[in-house]
């Protein structure tokens, strides 16, 4: 399955073009061929979100994540956080703290990466590179997990990153919500 | 020529797959690991590895601390070892190097980068 990519046109520019990758290549990442053992290997739901929080720290450069399960509307305030790391849970309820129209792409299946302006709290004041990638279940977009801000040495993703946000997005929602997948422990 | 044997120390399985993988599909390096500072310095006076690449943020022990024991080890004295962190600021790497690294790298691994610094250390450059 592939998503497509785009900016956000009212954040400034950083998009990162999503161009379909050959099988081959794909096997010959290094970095893909983990993240697929590490999550259909993990056992159990808590595994699970540990493999997804490695793979996002480890492989993306990412140590702030949300994950926001879709509520019966699919409206950016129904989507309560579900499972954090390295944000404030508080500040982050719902995926109605982040920008609407880049959620919305998110909940239409797109893949999302924008560049927004940082908070001014750290080294990192100038901008924040963030990402909203869809969590399908059976086909089906069952909640958002959101990169709230890559490391400051990660200036964005690329093709290869996509990729494993891709496997992210295709694989995650089936092991993280069916009961049985993988629940051998 | 026996190969070159790299200590690889991550409590994260994702990371030490990725750095095993790279290095032993672009390098001859025989790789051992250790998921956390404590298994690491009793690997590191038992295996005698060329190199260690090791992790800063584990459990147990953390990577500055397992350095500085490294670093107390007759066997490990002398022995490279690269620090590999999510965290870039010039304070954290300054306490990286005090507490006896070789050098820094900044997660997310770059493939290139990292197999170019260790064969730098390695004298196969």
């Amino acid at each position: 399955m592939s998503h497509r990519l785009k900016s956000t046109a009212s954040m400034s520019a950083q998009s990162v073009a999503a161009a379909p990758r050959k099988a081959r290549d794909r096997q010959d990442d290094p970095r893909l061929e983990a993240a697929r053992k590490r999550l259909r290997e993990s056992v159990g739901q808590a595994d699970t979100l540990e493999a997804i929080r490695e793979i996002i720290g480890n492989l993306l450069g990412c140590e702030e994540i949300g994950l926001f399960s879709l509520g019966q509307a699919n409206e950016p305030r129904d989507c309560g956080l579900v499972w954090s790391f390295g944000i404030d849970p508080q500040e982050h309820k719902t995926l109605a703290a982040f920008d609407r129209s880049a959620l919305e792409r998110a909940l239409q299946g797109e893949i999302h990466v924008t560049t927004v302006a940082g908070d001014g709290h750290d080294h990192q004041a100038n901008r924040a590179v963030r990402a909203f990638i869809p969590i399908r279940r059976h086909g089906r977009i069952v909640a958002v997990l959101v990169m709230v801000r890559l490391l400051p040495q990660k200036l964005g993703l690329d093709e290869a990153d996509i990729n494993l946000v891709n496997l992210l997005s295709d694989e995650a929602g089936r092991l993280l919500f069916d009961g049985s997948a993988n629940d051998n422990a | 020529m026996p190969a070159k044997k790299i200590l690889l120390v991550d409590d994260s399985q994702t990371a030490l797959i990725v750095a095993r993988s790279i290095l032993e599909k672009r390098t001859g390096y025989q790789c051992v690991t250790a998921s956390d500072g404590l298994e690491a310095v009793t690997k590191a006076n038992d295996e005698h590895p060329d190199l260690v690449l090791m992790d800063v943020v584990m459990p147990r022990m953390n990577g500055f601390e397992a350095c500085k024991k490294m670093r107390e080890q007759a066997t490990t004295r002398e022995t490279p070892i690269v620090l590999l962190t999510t965290r870039g600021e010039e304070n954290y790497m300054e306490a990286g190097f005090q507490s006896g690294c070789n050098d820094y790298l900044t997660k997310p691994i770059n493939g290139e980068e990292l197999v170019r610094l260790l064969q730098s250390y390695l004298g196969e450059e």
